[in-house]
Formats: structure tokens, sequence, C-alpha cells
């Protein structure tokens, strides 16, 4: 798509329009043809289209801080099991952090395995060489 | 741009009508009026612009049904421009093959966002008062009976540019639909 990129007078940010009737009057104008207005970049003062590595690298940041999101709504489930275990260790009563780690064994298990998919969803990220195969990426712990 | 006017009663002494307005090929912005609304019909497009004039007192409600390629969140970029780092947003979708929500939350994007997948159907309020748009969306999945539900608010916290036309809805990837936008104040 055609886009016409030019820093606003009054907000002094990036600005991209998809119609020439929507740039403010005074402002100076870099017309561009992209994918989607995210690809434009202010950059140590020129607007710009960003690099392939630049948009992969960003829908990387993105992807992880979805799993990161993901991932801590699914321990929060079981915080309260690891709490009460702390809560005695802290007390030092090892008799029943043991009774608690016996009773809780299958939570204590799904939250290894949790953090074990975690890790392995992080390097296919990170090692995703195109956006194609990085959106591809579903996020979801079954 | 074509103008319709339909007419439905719900009971012999009481009736409503509404004025519907094609502007699948409008050129030009629009003024809806309060209770009509406008359809936009799309082909194999990654864009549409809504071409609704607009100003800052005004309620819409916006149903979009689109079947795009891939799942992708969608955008709508008021008076049909990006503005960097004006607009936060929060979405929390549920899933029919996890009891686990997921959430996604970007403080500083350059549009409002819309949590939407594939064939998903988006219904949403576009507040220009308060310039937030909140809704949610369902999905179906056409293989393995998955279906997810979406909601989600999207604010643009910049108050220093007028929103006078409705805007562009950007989609992730090519899509054949329609909008139905109503204007409610």
């Amino acid at each position: 798509m055609k886009v016409y990129a030019f820093i606003h007078p009054d907000l002094k940010t990036l600005c991209c329009a998809l119609l020439p009737e929507a740039v403010p009057e005074g402002a100076e104008v870099v017309e561009l043809e992209v994918e989607t207005p995210d690809d434009v970049v202010y950059d140590n003062g020129q607007i710009r289209v960003k690099t392939e590595a630049e948009k992969l690298e960003e829908e990387k940041q993105r992807k992880l801080a979805e799993l990161k999101n993901y991932v801590a709504s699914l321990l929060e489930q079981t915080d309260y099991v690891v709490m009460k275990i702390s809560e005695a260790q802290a007390l030092g009563d090892t008799d029943t952090a043991e009774q608690l780690k016996q009773k809780y064994a299958t939570q204590l298990q799904q939250r290894q395995a949790i953090r074990e998919w975690n890790k392995q969803m992080k390097q296919t990220i990170r090692n995703a060489k195109t956006l194609e195969e990085l959106r591809s990426i579903e996020i979801r712990y079954v | 741009m074509r103008l319709y006017l339909s007419r439905s009663s719900a009971s012999p002494s009481t009736s409503t009508s509404t004025r519907r307005v094609d502007l699948t090929n409008a050129t030009s912005d629009y003024n809806l009026q309060v209770g009509e609304e406008a359809i936009i019909n799309f082909t194999s497009v990654l864009n549409v612009l809504l071409r609704i004039t607009t100003n800052s007192s005004r309620l819409y409600e916006m149903f979009i049904y689109s079947s795009s390629s891939t799942s992708s969140d969608y955008r709508i970029l008021p008076n049909n421009t990006t503005y960097s780092s004006s607009f936060s947003w929060v979405g929390i979708t549920w899933d029919s093959t996890s009891s686990t929500p997921s959430y996604i939350a970007e403080n500083n994007t350059n549009a409002f966002k819309l949590r939407a997948y594939s064939l998903s159907v988006v219904y949403a309020i576009i507040d220009t008062t308060s310039r937030i748009i909140q809704g949610f969306s369902g999905y179906r999945a056409t293989t393995g009976g998955v279906t997810r539900y979406s909601e989600f608010t999207s604010g643009w916290y910049s108050n220093l540019v007028d929103w006078t036309s409705l805007g562009t809805l950007i989609f992730g990837s090519s899509s054949t639909g329609h909008v139905l936008i109503r204007r409610l104040l």
C-alpha cells in the first residue's frame, strides 16, 4: 500500500496517512510503498522503511512478550502450591514442606512441564528466520 | 453510494425504520445520521476505508464479518492515519481447547487494535468522546471444532488531534466480507 509519511507539526511524532488529503497542512511528506504503515520508521531524523531484519526482530519481541504473559497466566493457577511449600520452609517446618511436596506432586510436575514448554517455545521464536514462519507459531499449551 | 430505506414492524402500533447507506465505492466521507447505518462490502483487500465523517461526540456500533487467510488483529486508523505511540490496548481470549485465557497488552501502538482471528465476527463500540473502541469477537475454526472468544479495549490517549474521519480498517491479510456501522449518538 502507498502511505504518506510525515512528522506531525503538533505531535512531533511520525504519522502515516493512507490518503493525501489526511496530511496536515505544512507537513513535509515522504511517499512510500509498504506492506503496512508499521513498516515505516523515523530514524536519525530520516523517515524510512524498516529492514526485513528489523521487522523480524520486532515481531520476535512481540511474540516473546505474548508468550511471557501466557506462561504467567498458566503458572498463576498453581502459585498457591509454591507459596504453601515456601511458607513451610520459611518457618523451618521441613516435615510439612515435604508432605506438601508429595500432596501437590502433580501440580509441581505440571509447572515443570510448562517451564520446559516455555523454554522450547522461546527457542522456536528466536530461531524463526522469516516473518511468515514467526506468524505461524501459535502460542498455546495443550 | 446507494441509499436504502427498510421498515420493520414490532407490533401493529409501533414501527421503526432504518436508513441504510452503501458506502462500498464512496470516494468522500459521508456524514452518517443518528439511527442511520452504513454497509461496506469488500473483496480480497488488506484495508477498508470507512468513509464516515465524525467529530468528538459520537457513538457508533460496528459489525465486521470477514474471512482473513491468517489470524491477525485488526486495526482502525482514525483520520486514515497512524500516530506513533498514541494508543494502547488490551485483549483477552478464551479458547475451547484450553481452560486458561491468554491476554495481550500494548502501550504504544500507532492505531486502535481489535482482537480478532481469521474468520472472526467482530462487534465493537466506537466512542469518539472518550476515544475508545471496545468490543468482542468470536471465532470458529473450519476444522478441529475450535472456538474462541475475545474481548478488547483500545484507547487513543493523545487529545492533540481532532477525530474528523472514522478512518480505515486494516486486516492482517487479504480479506473478504462486509462492515456494518450504525450511528447511535
